[in-house]
């Protein structure tokens, strides 16, 4: 991969809602000190870097690399960054720009699919509703439990959700056999 | 109500208020855990009022890492269920959803940008941000700030003498600190100190901060699986008998894991994952059964027929 630096792309993410803390970055390396995930991976995984790549707006770098996704968001880097830059915001905004390029890990596809068709991310199954009425949780279960996924699909279409979400489900169509024309 | 499941008669609390914002993964997987925060509400005298129509929070990793504005939006619209309701206060039981609405409450206040695009989405569905709720809390937060220790220490009828207890405090029960307000985001006490209130001990180690992995997990379980063996190695060395979570990401994590763990390196770790609100239970003299303490992998009923509670 040619890391060339792209100043659109940089000058495009300072302006976006949440990466600005961005420039304050001194590059002490405090993050990837503190960052658990880092000490896992023997420093593979390096927050400073990816504010660093940022900075220079090495695109392709950032969004195709799957290093982007293994952060944990703890939270620590934020915290302790003596220079208040905001990582997991900068992380969210590079991730939301890596879906729009096709780069996201399987079970994000998954999760997302899921809240979009059921409104929730862990939807009821029959078994945790007997546990449910077991253990006298409620009286009218079936009614409190009714999702308004039509009214969450709106608001799901409204911000972007529902494309997002469809790029998923033909990618998944297109990836499995074709089923026989007999059934 | 059989007289030995009542809690300590005598003791008369002012009631609170609650729109109880219940979340997904509770009420559709861990329904034991709902059972347990609401015995222990009522305990406590904590009125809380359902959410109707209230959906996912949504998850503040999963969705907000594949559409921030969907995330804010979706979050944005629970909040507008409690402002019909004219209710003032939410109550969350879980890390994830209180942050999520607590973000979504705090951004749609502040950032009048926000609130114009946010509001536009929502015009479609007939609903519009307010501003009207004023607190957004996790359960732990409210003992804290609005019950008090003393009163639950007030509760007890069981002091939980001999549990040694890993407090696991996940990383968005404090984080980002700004905005939760609740509590040092390196070194908190708050759950300790409920712990020590219930008569346990809260055992001091190493890896105490360390995250479940859930995040991490979603991308690369590999790395997860690494944080898991190096956080139980430290609770092992400290000597807990058990762990104590307040976020049902946490808890799944920190029960599942304990296979992952023995999967990929062959170790062995049987530590019992009981939710703050399941201690509280049990302190406050609910039966284990009640409580469908059943439901744990690993089961804690060994554990606890050793300190008296059968
Ligand atoms: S801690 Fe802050 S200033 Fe230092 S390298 Fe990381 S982001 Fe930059
Ligand atoms: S939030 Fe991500 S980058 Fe920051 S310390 Fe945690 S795992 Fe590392």
């Amino acid at each position: 991969m040619a890391s060339t630096i792209d100043f659109d792309f940089r000058n495009k993410l300072l302006k976006m809602h949440g990466a600005l803390s961005l420039t304050y970055c001194y590059q002490c390396g405090t993050c990837s000190g503190g960052c658990p995930v880092a000490k896992e991976t023997n420093g593979k995984y390096n927050p400073r870097r990816i504010i660093e790549k940022s900075l220079l707006g090495m695109k392709d770098k950032l969004i195709k690399d799957p290093v982007l996704w293994q952060c944990t968001l703890c939270d620590t880097c934020d915290e302790s960054c003596p220079q208040k830059v905001e990582l997991t915001e900068i992380f969210y905004v590079l991730k939301n720009l890596a879906v729009k390029e096709g780069f996201v890990p399987d079970a994000y596809k998954a999760q997302s699919t899921a809240v979009f068709d059921n409104g929730v991310a862990v939807p009821y199954m029959a078994p945790m509703i007997r546990a449910r009425k077991e253990l006298g949780l409620e009286q009218n279960l079936e009614e409190n439990i009714v999702i308004p996924v039509q009214e969450l699909q709106t608001l799901m279409e409204a911000t972007g959700m529902k494309e997002i979400v469809d790029k998923f489900k033909a990618e998944k169509s297109a990836a499995a056999p074709a089923p026989k024309p007999s059934e | 109500m059989t007289e030995a499941s009542k809690p300590s008669a005598g003791v008369k609390l002012p009631p609170i208020e609650k729109a109880l914002f219940l979340g997904c993964v509770i009420p559709a997987r861990l329904p034991f855990v709902e059972k347990s925060a609401k015995v222990v509400c009522k305990d406590l005298n904590i009125n809380l009022r359902p959410m109707k129509g209230a959906a996912c929070c949504p998850d503040p990793i999963g969705i907000r890492g594949v559409s921030e504005r969907t995330w804010i939006t979706l979050s944005t619209r629970n909040v507008t269920i409690a402002e019909d309701m004219k209710a003032t206060d939410i109550m969350g039981l879980c890390s994830g959803c209180v942050l999520s609405l607590k973000h979504a409450n705090h951004v749609m206040k502040h950032d009048a940008y926000m609130k114009a695009g946010v509001n536009e989405s929502l015009a479609k569905v007939n609903r519009s941000f307010k501003g009207t709720v004023q607190t957004v809390r996790h359960f732990a937060h409210v003992l804290h700030e609005e019950v008090g220790l003393e009163t639950v220490k007030a509760l007890v009828k069981k002091p939980l003498v001999g549990l040694k207890v890993a407090v696991h405090y996940g990383c968005h029960f404090i984080r980002p600190s700004e905005l939760h307000q609740l509590d040092d985001p390196f070194f908190p006490t708050k759950l300790d100190e409920i712990v020590r209130a219930l008569g346990a001990e809260s055992v001091e180690y190493t890896e105490k901060m360390l995250c479940c992995g859930t995040g991490v997990n979603m991308a690369d379980p590999e790395i997860a699986v690494k944080m898991n063996q190096r956080k139980y190695k430290s609770i092992q060395q400290a000597g807990a008998n058990c762990i104590m979570v307040v976020c049902p990401s946490c808890y799944q994590r920190l029960e599942n894991a304990q296979r992952d763990v023995k999967k990929v390196f062959g170790e062995t770790y049987e530590f019992p994952v009981l939710y703050l609100t399941d201690l509280l239970a049990l302190a406050f003299g609910h039966k284990p059964d009640e409580i469908s303490i059943k439901s744990h992998r690993p089961s804690p009923k060994a554990l606890l027929a050793s300190i008296g509670i059968e």
